[in-house]
């Protein structure tokens, strides 16, 4: 089921000032267009990079993104909020390319049971005293294992700061799933890292 | 230890509320509480928040500057392979190759200090992140640092001469974070940019009218003509002036424009209507006035100020006064090019008052450790702070 719900935006000076943004880029305003392009860059390549292949394969598709908004910039019309028309862009280009190569289909197989165990043989032994640059490798390792959907509901809440519905537009599921994804992640998080402080 | 059960099962809503920055106040101290009580949790969701945990790990925050310069050519370049689509003055921006400031065709001539020179004397040295990453306040401490000052060093100057405004398209010029530079508008008016600005100068400069579109920083030397008022538009801010100078400030993550006036006479409306005609009467501010327009209400405001303060960065200084830390760091990674990432948000609203100028970016952590009850560590060009 497809939740309906519009979309939040942080202010309502942030809502005026994208639309405006909006209008200019239709007109032609290529000013305006650089304003979107710095302001959207670089959260739109860190999402892009945790979902391509590589930091060049997510920078091609960011530029496309913008490329093509420019050329059909006479009837752009993003519905909802910018923020979420480029990162749902972005998404889908990515997408796409990945799929495009078929050896990346299993990462991005849509029905992935999210709510199977973790991948057991991710064992980490969390000692503060070992080497960090270590430690932090095998947290990645950890969080990498977890399935894509979920790191990358993680990623546009915890980072982006997306509320839940935006989340939901963006990754085109529902509330209810976003929800469970964030619930999940923090369970795991919490059952690996959570242990209260031994005094 | 904590005397309170419900550390122990704090609930997972509010766990992910926290970290997207939706709670109150009381909620914020709740989860920090209980963080505090699980190290390994804190640490890690730390580091998420910082985004190097969700990210390519070939992602390289320090070439973000970089990739996006290069990115917005090559988006130029997509777009100027058909002329009727290409993106305003874009061929004659970056057809003379890597900077945006590059010179370009028809009489622009550009003088500018290599880039990457610059951004040498900038960067941090580079040790192991994650060590740093741990560094404890104790340690940040036994440096003994004498004020807060932060580094000026490498702040790219462009300068712009020799302006031929002879095309029929709008000129833009942009300036990335840790740059700025001096657009000569060949009218004997000169825009000093700050770092992450746009400047858009009409097709028909000094020709018809004098208009300009700024978005970002721009202090502005307005040469008098009579008879052909210059324009500025940023934000919602429409201002008109005959010969004068003044800042205007129009960062788009502020909630106001505001306008600061050096000498002379500037008129600020909130439309070009009402900047025009002569029947809305427009606000006329002077010399130590400063101007701000709500972008959200439209609200115009005018009260007197020290305008040498605000001024201070067509100086290479930053001035603040009772600032909040938040809009400190903002302004200091506009200027420096680098990024801060506040895990506990109460800390933003500390008030500072200080001046920076001419000292080196990697005292910043140890100095703002030393006045605040921060702990900051740094990453290559991301300083993360969290609370003591």
């Amino acid at each position: 089921m497809r939740n309906r719900t519009l979309t939040l935006v942080p202010s309502e000076a942030n809502n005026i000032r994208e639309a405006e943004l909006v209008d200019w880029v239709r007109a032609g305003d290529s000013a305006a267009f650089e304003i979107l392009f710095n302001d959207f860059y670089g959260p739109l390549l860190g999402y892009a990079s945790s979902l391509c292949t590589s930091v060049e394969e997510a920078r091609d598709v960011v530029c496309d993104v913008f490329a093509s908004i420019w050329y059909g910039r006479r009837d752009w019309e993003p519905r909802g909020t910018v923020r979420g028309y480029f990162f749902r862009a972005v998404r889908n280009r990515c997408l796409n390319t990945v799929r495009d190569r078929t050896r990346q289909r299993e990462l991005w197989h849509r029905q992935h049971p999210d709510d199977l165990p973790l991948p057991s043989g991710s064992e980490i032994t969390v000692d503060r005293d070992l080497d960090l640059s270590y430690r932090w490798e095998a947290v990645r390792a950890y969080i990498e294992e977890m399935p894509p959907l979920r790191r990358e509901a993680m990623r546009l809440r915890w980072i982006e700061k997306m509320s839940h519905a935006e989340v939901a537009n963006v990754m085109g599921i529902s509330v209810n799933a976003v929800q469970l994804h964030i619930s999940l992640a923090l369970k795991s998080l919490r059952s690996r890292f959570g242990a209260a402080n031994k005094k | 230890m904590s005397n309170n059960s419900n550390l122990n099962d704090i609930d997972d809503g509010l766990l992910d509320r926290y970290l997207s920055g939706e709670v109150k106040q009381s909620e914020s101290d709740h989860v920090e509480r209980w963080l505090n009580e699980h190290d390994e949790m804190n640490d890690v969701l730390a580091q998420i928040a910082a985004g190097k945990m969700l990210e390519s790990s070939d992602l390289d925050y320090k070439d973000m500057p970089r990739m996006m310069l290069d990115d917005w050519n090559k988006v130029k370049g997509l777009t100027t392979s058909s002329n009727a689509n290409s993106l305003n003055g874009a061929q004659n921006i970056s057809s003379a190759g890597q900077g945006r400031l590059s010179e370009a065709q028809n009489g622009w001539s550009v003088t500018r200090d290599g880039a990457s020179e610059a951004q040498k004397t900038l960067s941090p040295t580079q040790n192991s992140p994650s060590k740093k990453w741990l560094s404890n306040s104790a340690a940040l401490a036994v440096m003994l640092v004498v004020g807060l000052v932060a580094g000026w060093a490498g702040v790219h100057i462009f300068e712009l001469t020799g302006v031929g405004l002879e095309q029929s398209s709008a000129r833009t010029f942009v300036t990335g974070a840790g740059e700025r530079a001096t657009v000569n508008l060949g009218d004997g008016s000169y825009v000093m940019l700050g770092p992450g600005s746009t400047l858009s100068i009409s097709s028909d400069f000094n020709k018809t009218s004098r208009a300009v579109t700024l978005v970002g920083n721009g202090f502005f030397s307005v040469a008098t003509q009579s008879g052909n008022p210059f324009t500025v538009k940023a934000g919602n801010a429409y201002l008109k002036v005959l010969g004068t100078s003044f800042s205007v400030r129009a960062y788009s993550d502020e909630d106001d424009v505001t306008v600061v006036v050096k000498d002379g006479r500037v008129s600020v409306a909130d439309s070009a209507r009402a900047i025009s005609s002569n029947d809305v009467p427009a606000l006329v501010a002077s010399e130590n006035d400063i101007v701000k327009i709500n972008r959200a209400t439209t609200t115009i405001s005018r009260e007197r100020v020290d305008a040498a303060n605000l001024l201070a960065w067509t100086e290479g200084r930053l001035v603040f006064k009772d600032a909040p830390l938040k809009n400190v760091l903002r302004e200091i990674s506009r200027w420096h090019d680098v990024e801060f990432r506040v895990i506990d948000p109460s800390v933003n609203s500390i008030p500072i008052t200080g001046e920076f100028s001419n000292e080196s970016l990697d005292e910043l952590p140890a100095s703002l450790g030393f006045i605040l009850p921060v702990r900051v560590s740094q990453s290559g060009r991301i300083f993360t702070i969290t609370s003591k």
